[in-house]
């Protein structure tokens, strides 16, 4: 017994995978690399300038080759994730923002590498976090090496899986090399991919020419890729739900094809950030009741495909049902509510993978104080997702009959036995992240949880010549990225 | 009703043909084209942009409607003579270089046309050579760059220094998610808006200067 949001009927699936078909087979995709569309022309597809039109065929055989079983390594191999997820999804930080509202004035700037630090560490802290997205983008460095920092400051701080945003060919092939360092090789990285990529198309149907580089690449190396289809209905994609997810559908299949050719096998995750636009101002409109519905839209699709999938990528952290400020600051736990309930609908989309702990106003900015908001959020909306197993025990047919009319079960050993597991019993002032000492408001009180874990929390070093090692590899790295 | 007053309700719903076919009535008419474009054509616009100050017309709405409009305007050119066309001004409109997102930059350049501005779109991945050509070319008062990318907004003081260097009377505003005022400021951008309503605001601000 499970909760789950589905969204589409069967011969509704059939029938956005059917229109996704026809989009990808009449329309085609904008693929601006001759590499890859050469990928795409040796294996059966017609190209036209740089529309690759892709047919059925040739879907249809990717789909068949995608592994539907993947293991998203970690630093530590007790953080490993075995995909698909078992009882509760994977959750993660949000991502990749340029922007943070700092922790002690609350002021919005870009942010730095120590920002990244900090969130490094306190994803590593916090149990309820599975996996790592690098939230912030440290921008002072070079744009050309801040993929390759933020895998490295991640690792570094993080012994969880990460999962980062590499968009040229040369990133690729030195994150590879980065993090082979760390599990002795790169055939031992493909056996437990110690990271995994978010590369985004941009909607309409355009694959980036870096973007679909660095994919062959990662494919090859046997690193999982979360192609993150971002299309906004009413902007970037057609203003019906249909609409939406058959072209979101086509571009995960796209790309699905592109990591299948360029090396069979290799694994892929189904994600999707489908949304509507706010028609007022064109802004992405996460807040909208159609989010949740296209994540469980798109979750389904996945499973439709038998592929790992991360279909739930924003946590509601700031929102309030009518409000566009970020300035909610919750008080009690009354005013955590709307969070919970929305965290526990979002993921109910049956994804194996989740995000987006700690993001502000829409993945522009991320906040240390949200984090910890939307992890204790969470913790409570867990209560939601938990499954049931119906087994002569649960079913109690024999305490029902013992029992019979009337009368009560209170004193029965059964009760006794399994009230604690299967019937949630925390209570709602309780708190799971949150220190229970600490007084004040929520907010205060996760500002002095952040201090707290930046204060005293170390998370585990890499070994010291691995480290030296990684060290050497991002020297030449960056000569080679930015040249002498 | 008039066939200005009918161009002005088609530029309203959008129906580019009808407005299309009305203003080849309306010169065949004889109507001056002075009065086409004021009473037909800019009166439309206007009664779009104030649905949409007032929320009952949205982006689509505006873009249909300026679509229309744009497709009559191309008919009456021939027939306007100098000093008809009363614009806000001119504005050059691209994504930065490397970034080829530019939905919100579209937006932008549609609410300008709607507030009266000519606007030239130069696309996407624009780099600081055709910003500057094109605006040596349209005696441009306003360049305004997007970027989405953290990794493509570096272009933007590029194309500030160049439109410096060269000595263009253009001002260079700038917006997108990866940048904000203390941006603009630091490259000393002449202008940002975090959205397309108060990049008209701002626009038309700068203008006035």
């Amino acid at each position: 017994m499970r909760a789950i949001l589905t969204f589409l009927s069967d011969s509704e699936i059939e029938q956005i995978h059917e229109a996704s078909l026809r989009i990808l087979k009449e329309t085609g995709v904008k693929i601006p690399s001759e590499k890859v569309r050469k990928l795409f022309a040796e294996n059966g597809a017609e190209t036209d300038g740089e529309i690759v039109k892709i047919p059925q065929s040739m879907i249809e055989e990717a789909i068949r080759r995608a592994p539907h079983e993947i293991i998203l390594g970690a630093r530590d191999p007790k953080c490993d994730l075995k995909i698909p997820a078992d009882e509760f999804s994977f959750m993660s930080t949000s991502g990749f923002s340029p922007f943070v509202d700092d922790f002690e004035t609350g002021e919005r700037r870009y942010s730095t590498s120590s920002d990244l630090v900090n969130f490094a560490i306190a994803g590593d802290y916090l149990d309820t976090i599975d996996f790592f997205w690098p939230i912030v983008i440290p921008n002072d460095l070079p744009p050309a090496i801040q993929e390759l920092h933020s895998l490295f400051i991640s690792f570094r701080n993080n012994r969880k899986h990460i999962q980062c945003s590499c968009t040229t060919e040369k990133t690729a092939q030195w994150l590879i090399r980065l993090a082979s360092v760390i599990v002795g090789g790169e055939a031992e990285l493909r056996n437990r991919p110690l990271f995994s990529t978010i590369n985004c198309p941009v909607a309409p149907l355009t694959i980036e020419k870096d973007s679909s580089e660095a994919m062959v690449v990662l494919a090859k190396a046997g690193i999982p890729i979360a192609p993150m289809t971002m299309v906004l209905g009413g902007t970037s994609a057609p203003a019906t739900m249909a609409g939406i997810l058959a072209m979101a559908n086509a571009e995960e299949l796209a790309c699905l094809a592109i990591i299948q050719y360029a090396c069979p096998g290799a694994p892929m995750i189904y994600c999707s950030e489908a949304a509507t636009a706010n028609m007022r101002t064109g802004a992405i409109d996460y807040k909208a009741p159609e989010y949740p519905l296209l994540c469980a839209g798109a979750g389904q699709m996945a499973r439709f495909y038998k592929l790992p999938n991360f279909v739930a990528d924003i946590a509601p952290g700031d929102k309030i049902p009518g409000s566009a400020s970020s300035k909610y600051r919750p008080e009690t736990m009354k005013d955590m509510q709307y969070n919970i309930a929305s965290e526990a609908l979002m993921y109910m989309s049956r994804t194996d993978l989740a995000a987006s702990f700690g993001s502000v106003d829409e993945a522009i900015s991320a906040s240390l104080s949200q984090l910890v908001l939307d992890a204790e959020a969470y913790e409570h909306a867990r209560a939601y997702h938990r499954r049931f197993v119906i087994n002569d025990d649960t079913l109690a047919l024999d305490v029902i009959d013992e029992v019979g009319h009337g009368g009560h079960f209170l004193d029965m050993k059964h009760t006794l036995t399994h009230y604690k597991k299967e019937i949630w019993n925390k209570k709602l002032p309780q708190t799971f992240v949150l220190d229970p000492a600490t007084k004040g408001s929520f907010t205060e009180r996760a500002k002095a949880k952040v201090r707290d874990i930046l204060a005293t929390y170390k998370p585990p070093l890499i070994n010291e010549a691995v480290e030296e090692e990684m060290r050497q590899i991002i020297d030449a790295a960056e000569k080679d990225i930015l040249g002498d | 009703m008039s066939t200005l007053s009918k161009i002005r309700d088609n530029v309203i719903m959008g129906e580019v043909d009808e407005v299309k076919g009305l203003v080849k009535q309306a010169i065949d008419e004889k109507q001056k084209a002075k009065d086409i474009m004021r009473e037909g054509l800019i009166e439309g616009i206007h009664v779009v942009g104030n649905k949409y100050e007032n929320g009952e017309f949205f982006l689509p709405e505006m873009v249909i409607a300026s679509k229309a409009m744009k497709e009559g305007l191309k008919i009456l050119s021939p027939f306007l003579k100098q000093g008809d066309i009363e614009s806000s001004g001119t504005v050059i409109i691209g994504s930065a270089k490397g970034d080829i997102h530019d939905i919100g930059k579209g937006i932008v350049a549609t609410m300008l046309e709607g507030a009266g501005f000519n606007v030239i779109d130069l696309g996407e991945d624009v780099d600081t050579e055709t910003f500057v050509a094109a605006a040596k070319e349209h005696d441009a008062d306003i360049i305004g760059i997007s970027a989405l990318l953290t990794t493509t907004m570096v272009w933007m003081e590029d194309v500030v220094c160049t439109v410096k260097e060269e000595g263009l009377k253009a001002k260079v505003m700038i917006g997108g998610a990866s940048v904000n005022q203390k941006y603009a400021d630091q490259i000393k951008a002449d202008g940002y808006a975090p959205d397309a309503a108060s990049a008209v605001i701002k626009a038309k601000k700068l203008i006035e200067k």
